[in-house]
């Protein structure tokens, strides 16, 4: 079946493949969202589980995000037409002071790959451009990583600032220092000590 | 028993020896320190003596038997001169940016530096320093950057890490003179006179690489450092994390034992996963983590330590060092709280009964 191909080539890290493969589809006059939800995402959340028991590390990861993203890059103007929604529209970034961009990539790929739009505001960002990112896109979610135990009360000001705002956006944070009683205490909206979790958080959030 | 030094402290407990008391070791202090000690990050970086300074008074203030010291990835080697990006964020520690290492042809401009210069050079003074002043009394121990920590500033860490599957030749032509490098770092850091270095593959821990990967592709070139700086004289500490090549139980041992060390979900059970593992040159760790240390309180600190003391000391018949990982504060007043947080753990250490 074609979109378990797709699956494989995701696996695969065959980056050339997908692309072929999703063409071809299209071609045939395959529904896109089934390509995006039954090829895309389902590799996705196979990579996640297979991270999650330890099968792969984040190398793996990496590459199967890459992969997956030369995939999107064919679906995403096909699906526009379509008029078809994005699971969510998420703006992520790590807080200011802080340079650290490995987690905050993987999980903006992790969420890329479950189908959500990601804004991705890079490293260093300041509380405000969360806040103007977040009004001038309408997201649906606020994500902040923050890798130093020195740049975690960024996490806990932004918050406080966006609630301050009425921001509206579900607010989930993480990163190596981040505990769930922290995310608690702050009324962050969500918490994952890894990418993967961040996918069923973000989910969870959107599902109300 | 007649009070130790530090340094005997520390010798006899990763002996599986009984000393004095249990040694205190801290892996990394730097934000603390200048919080605590009333120093700008530019003036840690850039000034030898109050580097020195700072350094020598939190080790003999705190009581750190083992001190890792001196820390922050730009000083150890990978700086500017290197043609490495770092950017500094107020006044912050500065971070990694971007590195010189986009193809194959910018691997015949990176060359072994004819001697040390910038931040390195900086490192390398307050190495010398602090082994003159407290080098006898106290166990020092400094990073010096193993070839695959190196290769990460030079190209990126996602690229590099991408390239341990996907482009494995190329891996290992810049591995190679990655190599060089540290075992440059090395002879430079040993030359200081500190002896108790250690080579410090910093970006692999075992969710990073598959421990076979590691094994296989990098493992032979921390071999091969070891091997040019004489065997015995930079532990390879952190690869007791990717247990031994082909044996999955020794993996899953050495995965413990990184939770162990880094006192991920602290707990008596991630100690018990870990019992039948070891870092070289190092005692059994009962660690608190960086992110406990802050967020939790002196007596919930001290209630967990007497927990994992009890079990490792009178259950396991073994000398653990009390680890606090990461030492780290924002501000003056967290710096103070912290102090409050590491005196109480002295003041448990003092008073347990070996």
């Amino acid at each position: 079946m074609p979109v378990e191909d797709i699956i494989k080539a995701v696996l695969d890290f065959n980056e050339a493949q997908v692309v072929d493969l999703i063409n071809s589809e299209l071609d045939r006059g395959a529904e896109v969202t089934s390509l995006l939800n039954g090829g895309l995402i389902a590799a996705m959340d196979e990579v996640g589980r297979r991270f999650s028991s330890g099968e792969l590390f984040v190398p793996e990861m990496l590459l199967a995000a890459q992969t997956m993203k030369a995939g999107l890059g064919v679906i995403k103007p096909v699906l526009s037409k379509t008029g078809a929604k994005p699971k969510g529209l998420v703006v992520i970034g790590t807080v200011q002071g802080d340079l650290h961009d490995i987690g905050k990539n993987l999980v903006s790929m992790m969420l890329e790959g479950a189908g959500f739009t990601v804004i991705d505001l890079g490293v260093d960002v300041a509380g405000e451009t969360f806040v103007k990112s977040v009004q001038d896109s309408k997201a649906d979610l606020v994500a902040m990583s923050a890798l130093l135990t020195t740049t975690m009360p960024a996490l806990e000001a932004n918050v406080a600032l966006f609630k301050k705002l009425g921001l509206g956006a579900g607010v989930l944070v993480g990163g190596a220092p981040v505990t769930r009683a922290f995310a608690d205490k702050i009324g962050a909206d969500g918490f994952s000590e890894d990418a993967v979790g961040a996918v069923e958080v973000a989910r969870r959030l959107m599902a109300g | 028993m007649n009070q130790m030094t530090p340094r005997e402290r520390v010798a006899l407990a990763t002996r599986g020896q009984k000393p004095d008391k249990l040694p205190i070791m801290v892996a990394n202090s730097n934000t603390f320190i200048c919080q605590y000690y009333g120093m700008s990050v530019e003036e840690f970086l850039t000034d030898p003596q109050l580097c020195t300074e700072g350094n020598i008074k939190f080790t003999r203030e705190f009581a750190v038997d083992y001190n890792l010291c001196v820390n922050g990835y730009i000083l150890y080697g990978c700086g500017p001169e290197l043609g490495v990006e770092w950017k500094f964020v107020g006044d912050n520690f500065p971070g990694f940016v971007n590195g010189p290492l986009k193809s194959e042809e910018d691997l015949s401009r990176i060359e072994v530096p004819s001697e040390p210069s910038g931040y390195f050079k900086q490192y390398l003074e307050v190495m010398r320093r602090l082994n003159q002043a407290i080098g006898q009394e106290y166990h020092l121990s400094v990073s010096i950057l193993g070839p695959f920590a190196v290769a990460c500033f030079l190209r990126g860490i996602e690229e590099a890490l991408k390239d341990t599957l996907v482009n494995r030749d190329f891996a290992r032509k810049y591995l190679k003179v990655c190599t060089d490098l540290s075992v440059y770092f090395g002879k430079q850091i040993l030359a200081t006179g500190l002896g108790n270095p250690i080579l410090n593959e910093i970006f692999l821990t075992p969710q990073m690489i598959r421990p076979d990967v590691f094994h296989e592709l990098i493992a032979p070139f921390d071999q091969e450092v070891q091997r040019r700086l004489e065997p015995g004289k930079a532990p390879n500490s952190l690869a007791a994390f990717m247990g031994q090549p082909h044996d999955p139980e020794s993996q899953k041992g050495g995965a413990s034992l990184y939770k162990a060390f880094f006192g991920v979900g602290e707990s008596i059970e991630s100690i018990k996963a870990a019992i039948n593992f070891r870092l070289p040159g190092m005692p059994f760790p009962a660690s608190i983590s960086g992110r406990a240390l802050n967020s939790w309180s002196s007596r919930e600190i001290v209630d967990y330590l007497k927990e994992a003391l009890d079990f490792l000391v009178k259950g396991q018949g073994l000398y653990p060092s009390i680890t606090l990982v990461s030492v780290q504060a924002e501000s003056r007043e967290n710096a103070l709280d912290i102090a409050e947080k590491m005196n109480a753990v002295k003041a448990l250490r003092d008073e347990y009964e070996l």
